[in-house]
């Protein structure tokens, strides 16, 4: 297939899961984008977003995986968690149903991605603190106790986006860095490119897709 | 100072080395070198305490000074013994090993690589290696320590020199001697003794020369005291130089006054003469006894030779200092110095140099050639320095004064000459305490210097600086020049165009989705009642004859089709909920690519066309892809009972007709514009219209992939919704 030149060394393969209307696409957009996307329609099986970030000096496509929040996509999203490195669990600060189906998600996630998967989760919203249904609190009480990272975001201000996908980057990284993440495994989630002498390419990157599908 | 300094460090080395080596040896001398260490070490921790503490406790101070005299004359007595033997003409052979010795322990003092050249130039000696590398460290021993007392000695040679007649410094030597004694242990003693006068007694009978003053016995037990001593005032000298050298050449008048040296009577010399003798003697004697004084030979040899070393060193610093400070003649001023101060008329100008050259470097005897002028200087700067010492000082001492008031209209000159070799002296401790710090702390963390040579060699093999900037240059151009060409090309790749319009990542998806509703759609089949399965396969059979794509019916002859219109309708009558709006789109902004393409028609866009061209392609595809994947995944979620499957896939079938009939007409749209810039580079035409009908073919590929990759998809939505009512 597509076996071009790429500036960059590592992909990495992001999935973005939770219930509909918590603002998993807008969260991409505003990844991606840097920009808040007002309206955004509902999200069809699945959309795609990609960013080339740095780590430790090396290059990483972040190729993102935006499923569909609403239940009946629910049995064709599930193929997609597949291979995933990372898994970005979003709720909806300001609504408390949203918070409560993030067991459902995350046996999702534990069942359908591999052990080394890192598992982000993100309380989106906080720019509505005057509509707040979940505790900054009790969610990180709930990460911590399902060991998963966790940050309070929100994709309209662009507030702690970024570093929630970053940090995710990293704790792959450093997966792999370390060992536990067997790149030649094939649900790892990262593809190398290894033969690529582009690793330390500084021209300018290609611009990400014409946005997010939404 | 840094020769010194690198000497220093292979001599420490050196006596590292061969300490378990002295532990062994029995020979005679071994056994008294090892002794007279130890005493030394004794007097080490009792003495520079005591000096620390009070400036006023001359003497203390004296009997060091005295020590110190003691051991000039030793070197010299050594230095003879060699010369001598290695003149004699007896005993050919003992004295010509004992030369091979000699070289290999310069070399050791300045190279400690060639020791191992030199144990193999004496096979025969190798009974007698553990004997002789017991005698090496003690003879490096000296070397160090001598460099630090070089300018103490100094002071003390002219005042023996000035300090007149030779009776007085006698009985100052005895003086010393006794003090030595008491201060020695008896074990020490009487080896040094033993073994001294042993070789006294062949010097009686043999020697001519020894027609002493005094008894053989006590001569040479002076003598062998001076050997202890030699080595039990080293070692506090050389503790003086680094820890008070302040204090030394603050206060080294009291000392070098009160204590004058017992330089060279006849007596002694004769005493020197006939240990030579003797060590000839031995030499062509006894086995024993040849080694014995063989060894004495080589030790003094190296000691001169170290000695010659630092010597001109110093003096160098000297003169250096003195000439820039635009001096008068140091050797006027020593000789008016001497006629003021030696009454006796014993020695006259000559005798200073004489002092200077027996107590510091050995220049007469090790090297001859040495210009004339160079040691008078020395004695003159000598000489100069300590009274200048004194003069800064208190001049507490009444020989200083006398000295002091000769000086009269050059007092000035002199201050200012001491002061500045105060500060050259000063800084030249500083750096030799550097160095033997540094040296340590290197040394204490990497035994031998390995690691740090072998960092200085690596260092050496890897290329230099200029070299890995001037590749590290090449190589970015290269790199930069291979970024531009990939950069165009991938500009112009479809592969990863598409991949950039996320049509890679979709059909990725659609076949993720497809290979899982395969596998569910096997496994339903598997667990589905025959009859069920007899119900639905016909069904099925129609699906997947749909998909069955035929080459025969590609009448490929559409120049126009109603794209939009095509497109709408089928999405329309598919009726799943997915909209060919982003399809149709990209078609659209394509026409307008092909029509800007051909209002352009300049030569120089060709390369540009075929970008436009194969970008179009490559999204239009991407978006087809996204197209059947979206209408995938809502057939699948398609929860209609009255939904017809068989329809829906002819439909997807008619769709994959259009989608792959627009890719040609899109691409010949291109080509026509790219043929219409004829001309010179018709052959670059050729190539990039080639290519672009290649990749419209591997975007129908891509389209007919993604329709394939359906049919699963259907077959489970059409088991399922036939399931349902059940």
């Amino acid at each position: 297939m597509a076996a071009g030149p790429y500036n960059y060394s590592y992909i990495f393969k992001y999935i973005i899961i939770g219930d509909m209307g918590v603002g998993k696409s807008c969260l991409l957009h505003q990844f991606t984008e840097k920009k808040f996307m007002a309206d955004c329609p509902h999200t069809i099986g699945v959309e795609f977003g990609t960013r080339i970030i740095e780590v430790s000096g090396q290059k990483i496509k972040l190729q993102i995986w935006d499923t569909a929040g609403q239940e009946r996509f629910r049995a064709v999203t599930r193929s997609y968690y597949r291979g995933a490195a990372g898994a970005l669990m979003v709720y909806d600060i300001t609504r408390r149903s949203t918070y409560n189906h993030l067991s459902s998600w995350l046996t999702d996630a534990r069942n359908l991605t591999n052990p080394n998967t890192v598992i982000f989760l993100i309380g989106n919203k906080s720019d509505l603190e005057a509509q707040r249904d979940v505790t900054y609190e009790e969610a990180k009480q709930f990460a911590d106790e399902n060991g998963l990272m966790f940050l309070e975001c929100s994709a309209k201000t662009g507030d702690n986006v970024e570093d929630a996908f970053l940090d995710t980057a990293k704790k792959i990284y450093q997966n792999i860095q370390d060992g536990s993440l067997d790149l030649n495994a094939a649900e790892s989630g990262v593809q190398h490119k290894p033969a690529t002498p582009r690793t330390t390419l500084n021209t300018d990157q290609q611009p990400s897709d014409k946005g997010c599908a939404c | 100072m840094s020769d010194s300094d690198e000497d220093f460090a292979s001599a420490d080395e050196g006596e590292v080395d061969s300490t378990p080596a002295s532990g062994s040896s029995k020979e005679l001398k071994a056994e008294k070198d090892v002794p007279t260490v130890s005493n030394v070490e004794k007097k080490d921790d009792s003495k520079p305490p005591s000096k620390s503490d009070s400036f006023k406790s001359q003497s203390q101070e004296n009997t060091s000074t005295g020590k110190k005299k003691g051991k000039g004359k030793d070197e010299k007595k050594n230095d003879e013994n060699k010369a001598s033997e290695a003149s004699g003409g007896k005993g050919n052979v003992p004295a010509k090993e004992s030369e091979v010795k000699s070289k290999g322990k310069k070399g050791k003092n300045k190279d400690r690589g060639k020791k191992n050249a030199n144990k193999g130039v004496e096979p025969k000696e190798n009974k007698t290696e553990s004997e002789k590398s017991s005698t090496v460290p003690n003879t490096q021993e000296e070397n160090v320590e001598e460099i630090k007392p070089e300018p103490v000695d100094i002071s003390d040679v002219q005042e023996a020199s000035n300090t007149s007649s030779d009776n007085v410094k006698v009985d100052n030597a005895r003086n010393d001697k006794e003090e030595n004694d008491k201060a020695d242990t008896d074990v020490a003693k009487s080896q040094v003794v033993d073994n001294e006068s042993a070789s006294a007694k062949d010097n009686v009978d043999i020697s001519p020369k020894s027609n002493i003053e005094t008894d053989s016995n006590s001569g040479s037990k002076g003598d062998n005291k001076d050997l202890s001593e030699d080595n039990l005032t080293d070692s506090p000298s050389g503790k003086l130089t680094i820890e008070q050298k302040a204090d030394m050449i603050k206060s080294p008048s009291s000392q070098s006054i009160s204590r004058p040296k017992p330089d060279h009577t006849d007596k002694q010399e004769e005493v020197l003469d006939k240990l030579s003798s003797s060590a000839k003697e031995k030499s062509s004697g006894g086995w024993g006894w040849g080694w014995g004084s063989s060894l004495l030979d080589v030790a003094s040899n190296s000691v001169s030779t170290f000695t010659n070393q630092v010597g001109e060193g110093f003096n160098t610093v000297l003169e250096t200092v003195e000439s820039t400070l635009n001096m008068p003649n140091p050797e006027e001023l020593a000789r008016q110095n001497t006629a003021d101060n030696n009454q006796d008329d014993d020695n006259d100008v000559s005798k200073p140099e004489k002092d200077g050259n027996k107590t510091v470097p050995k220049e007469e005897e090790k090297s001859p050639s040495l210009s004339k002028d160079g040691e008078p200087d020395k004695t003159a700067e000598d000489k100069t320095e300590t009274s200048n010492q004194s003069a800064a000082d208190k001049g507490s001492s009444e020989s200083s004064s006398g000295w002091f008031s000769s000086w009269g209209v050059s007092n000035i000159t002199k201050m200012v000459e001491s002061t500045s070799k105060n500060l050259v002296t000063g800084s030249l401790d500083v750096l030799e305490t550097l160095g033997k710090k540094t040296f340590d702390v290197i040394n204490e963390h990497d035994p031998g210097l390995r690691k740090a040579r072998a960092f200085l060699h690596d260092q050496g093999d890897k290329p230099n600086l200029s070299a890995i900037l001037r590749d590290a240059k090449e190589q970015e151009e290269v790199r930069v020049q291979h970024e531009k060409e990939t950069e165009e090309a991938r500009k112009a790749h479809f592969g990863s165009l598409f991949d950039d319009y996320q049509g890679l990542a979709h059909l990725e998806a659609l076949e993720m989705l497809s290979n899982q509703c395969e596998k569910k759609v096997n496994v339903i089949l598997n667990n589905l009642p025959a009859e069920t399965i007899a119900s639905i396969k016909p069904q099925l059979l129609l699906i997947k004859q749909n998909f069955e794509i035929d080459d025969d019916d590609d009448d490929d002859d559409v120049v126009q089709q109603e794209f939009d219109k095509l497109v709408t309708d089928i999405l329309h009558n598919l009726n799943v909920g997915t909209t060919p709006d982003k399809l149709i789109k990209t078609r659209q902004s394509i026409e307008d690519n092909v029509k800007q393409c051909n209002e352009t028609a300049e030569n120089s866009k060709i390369k540009e066309i075929h970008r436009v061209a194969i970008s179009s392609l490559a999204e239009f595809t991407s978006k087809s892809i996204e197209q059947f994947h979206k209408a995938g995944e809502l057939i699948l979620i398609k929860k209609t009972k009255d939904y017809n499957f068989v329809d829906c896939s002819n439909l997807l079938r008619s769709f994959t007709k259009i989608l792959t009939t627009e890719t040609g007409i899109l691409s010949t749209n291109f080509t026509e514009c790219l043929n219409k810039m004829e001309g010179d580079d018709e052959i670059k035409v050729n190539h990039l219209v080639t290519n672009i009908f290649l990749e419209a073919s591997n975007s129908s590929s891509y389209i007919q992939d993604g329709f394939r990759l359906l049919l699963p998809v259907i077959q489970q939505a059409a088991i399922e919704c036939s399931q349902e009512p059940e």
